[in-house]
């Protein structure tokens, strides 16, 4: 029987802005359930790759499949089965945090009984249930975001692209957001987490991956990171020791 | 010289090493164009005045277009010289650094003179356009007014506005409560009207300056005083220093205090103090609309109705419009009404209702929270079609209401059919436009709003 086909698959993606190539060489490939982590210096294509896996963002080489649809092919197909925040917000500033997810939940499919409850339950979740009349532009940046997060949840997507999301979340809102993450994680749900919190990543992750000047330099699935910390190293160290000064 | 002068210095010259450079050339043309069509606009108006045979109303016409020109740059600058001193895009960035109050004062007083510089091409254009059909001294008039007004003016602007920016740091008075009239904080009351001070201002200087350079250079009925024109231009420039030095000294004291200050202030208030209304007009026709339009149909109309709440005003003011223009109409034929009617209403929708270039712009659009979602791109065309239609459809209304009021049953069913036309095409083609230029949304407003504005008139001058 053949083993079954990865829920992300990433192959010899490049990406080049003019005379910058962002991102040379990325493959990798992550498992239904599994919680990634993307890792690297600033510039080295973390949020170029983010940007390619989500359809924002063509390559100029390479190839990515979710659930088996390239979404170069197939992009509408892979923005209903992935829900991303990019690292920068974006919101409708005029509409409020309850009207901004039931648009999302309309577009995305959900019906009426079913978005009604999806979206009380994250806004319960994400605390924003007392700011969930308010305009989207009087929201903080931390509830800015948290609304960003519960956008991409809502529908519950097979993939999950998070970029930098844990910035600017109180720490009640970070434990809460990695709380729902080992949830979604368990039912199956595909996680991507770009980030510089390493310890977060060190703990939370199945696996990492490095990338260093548009290339992954390395990769370490769960037991090679439990083994970092049997040995006495750490995330940081191993970051410092794979990638360029 | 200080780091920040000299690099402000270097960002002025690199910004203009760029024109000229890839796509940038493109847009450079545009503006050389631009000024060109500009140039030759202000000649034939020049070649109209210079027609009159008595030299004292050649001499009255040149300076009232003189004047109105500068009135045009005054308006302007009164206001832009506050958003260049208070919201300059490196506000949050210079504040952090250990700069002093005179030093920025100078940088942005500096950046102020060069984002405006535009401004005296007019100027320029009339007074090249006197010298070259043999009007020197009329060409004198308008090169010292404009130069002194514009020196002047930017100065007390300037002084202006960082004297309302000093009044942050003082106590909140009852005074400054009735001017604030709960639109701002009380301690920010003058600010709000420091623009308006500063076209007080400097609209007194431009009649004072028109007066005394025309008799400076003799063109009342006095003869020419060269004393006069020399003592006014060392004057005016010696006030001119007086103002820089003084604010200056102030900025130093007070700048880094009054930015962080206004920054504080100049947040979005709440929307609403009572909160949001439970609905919003016209949300009631989603239940008509195919159910994969019904959600972008919601977004787009709540969004803009927020954002835009005049709009409802504009249509009063329309609507009063029309039955002003229509009543003064009424002993014309049918015709006529209706072609007036339409033409408002194509104003109307095409130069202030311009909902596809609002949706898109930095105000509205969530690109990124666009690019991740599943698009139906029906659905989402129909939703915002219908969305940006709900105002125009009044309009086309309030148009055949007032036709009918005038001249009958038959003329207000054409109106509705053809102003039904206008309101849908000018809809769709803005919607068009704005699509095809993503990225530079305001700009291709702009040039949207002139195309309807020429061709409205083409068209209402043809039918005529």
């Amino acid at each position: 029987m053949s083993a079954p086909s990865p829920r992300l698959a990433v192959s010899g993606l490049r990406k080049g802005y003019r005379a910058t190539l962002a991102v040379a060489d990325v493959g990798f490939e992550v498992a239904a359930g599994e919680l990634c982590g993307v890792i690297g210096p600033n510039g080295a294509g973390k949020s170029t790759t983010a940007r390619i896996l989500t359809g924002q963002l063509l390559p100029d080489a390479g190839e990515v499949r979710v659930d088996g649809h390239r979404i170069d092919q197939e992009p509408l197909t892979a923005r209903r089965l992935t829900g991303y925040v990019p690292q920068e917000l974006s919101l409708y500033p005029f509409l409020t945090g309850r009207e901004t997810l039931r648009f999302v939940g309309t577009v995305r499919g959900l019906d009426a009984s079913e978005l009604e409850h999806a979206v009380d339950a994250l806004l319960e979740r994400l605390g924003l249930v007392a700011a969930q009349h308010r305009l989207a532009r009087e929201y903080s940046e931390g509830m800015a975001r948290k609304l960003a997060i519960g956008c991409a949840l809502l529908g519950d997507p097979p993939l999950l692209v998070l970029d930098e999301s844990l910035n600017g979340l109180d720490p009640r809102a970070a434990a809460e957001l990695k709380t729902v993450l080992r949830e979604r994680v368990a039912a199956g749900t595909t996680v991507l987490l770009v980030s510089h919190e390493l310890d977060v990543l060190e703990r939370l992750c199945t696996s990492v991956v490095l990338i260093d000047r548009g290339k992954v330099v390395a990769t370490l699935d769960r037991t090679g990171l439990d083994a970092l910390g049997r040995a006495g190293s750490s995330l940081e160290a191993f970051f410092l020791e794979h990638t360029a000064a | 010289m200080s780091a920040l002068l000299r690099y402000r210095l270097r960002a002025l010259s690199r910004r203009a090493a760029w024109v000229g450079r890839g796509p940038s050339a493109a847009v450079a043309l545009l503006v050389v164009l631009g000024a060109a069509a500009l140039a030759a606009g202000i000649d034939r108006g020049v070649a109209g005045d210079l027609t009159l045979t008595d030299p004292l109303a050649r001499a009255a016409a040149v300076r009232d277009r003189s004047f109105w020109y500068l009135v045009l740059a005054t308006l302007i600058f009164s206001y832009t010289t506050f958003e260049t001193f208070f919201r300059a895009p490196d506000t949050r960035f210079v504040a952090r650094l250990p700069i002093r109050g005179r030093t920025r004062w100078l940088d942005l007083a500096l950046r102020t003179v060069a984002l405006h510089l535009p401004l005296l091409l007019p100027g320029i254009a009339l007074a090249a356009s006197l010298v070259l059909r043999g009007a020197p001294i009329l060409a004198v008039h308008t090169a010292m007014t404009h130069g002194l007004v514009f020196t002047v003016g930017l100065a007390t602007c300037a002084r202006l506005h960082l004297l309302a920016g000093r009044s942050l740091l003082g106590e909140a008075t009852p005074f400054r409560h009735a001017l604030a009239g709960g639109l701002v904080a009380d301690d920010a009351a003058f600010l709000l009207y420091s623009p308006a001070a500063g076209l007080t201002a400097t609209l007194l200087a431009t009649v004072l300056l028109d007066v005394l350079v025309a008799r400076a250079l003799g063109l009342e009925s006095q003869p020419p005083s060269p004393a006069l024109a020399a003592g006014l231009t060392f004057g005016v420039l010696a006030a001119t220093a007086a103002l820089i030095r003084a604010s200056a000294r102030d900025a130093d004291r007070v700048l880094p205090f009054v930015i962080p200050r206004f920054a504080e202030l100049d947040v979005p208030p709440p929307y609403r103090e009572d909160g949001l209304p439970a609905g919003t007009p016209g949300e009631g026709l989603a239940r008509w609309l195919p159910g994969s339009a019904r959600p972008y149909f919601l977004r787009d109309l709540r969004q803009l109705r927020r954002r835009h709440r005049l709009d409802r005003v504009l249509l009063w003011l329309f609507g009063a419009w029309l039955a002003r223009a229509v009543a003064a109409d009424a002993g014309a034929s049918s015709g006529a009404g209706v072609t007036v009617s339409l033409s408002g209403l194509a104003i109307l929708t095409g130069v202030f209702l311009v909902s596809s270039f609002r949706l898109r712009g930095a105000e509205l659009a969530a690109p990124a929270l666009d690019a991740t979602l599943p698009h139906d791109r029906r659905g989402a065309l129909i939703g915002e079609l219908t969305a940006c239609l709900v105002h125009p459809a009044w309009g086309v209304l309030l148009a055949a209401a007032a036709v009918a009021w005038a001249h009958g049953l038959t003329a207000a069913l054409i109106t509705l059919g053809l102003g039904a036309l206008v309101a849908l095409g000018l809809t769709g083609l803005a919607r068009l436009a704005a699509t095809l230029t993503s990225g530079r949304v305001d700009a291709m407003a702009i040039a949207w709003r002139a195309a309807v504005v020429f061709g409205t008139a083409l068209v209402t001058w043809s039918s005529r």
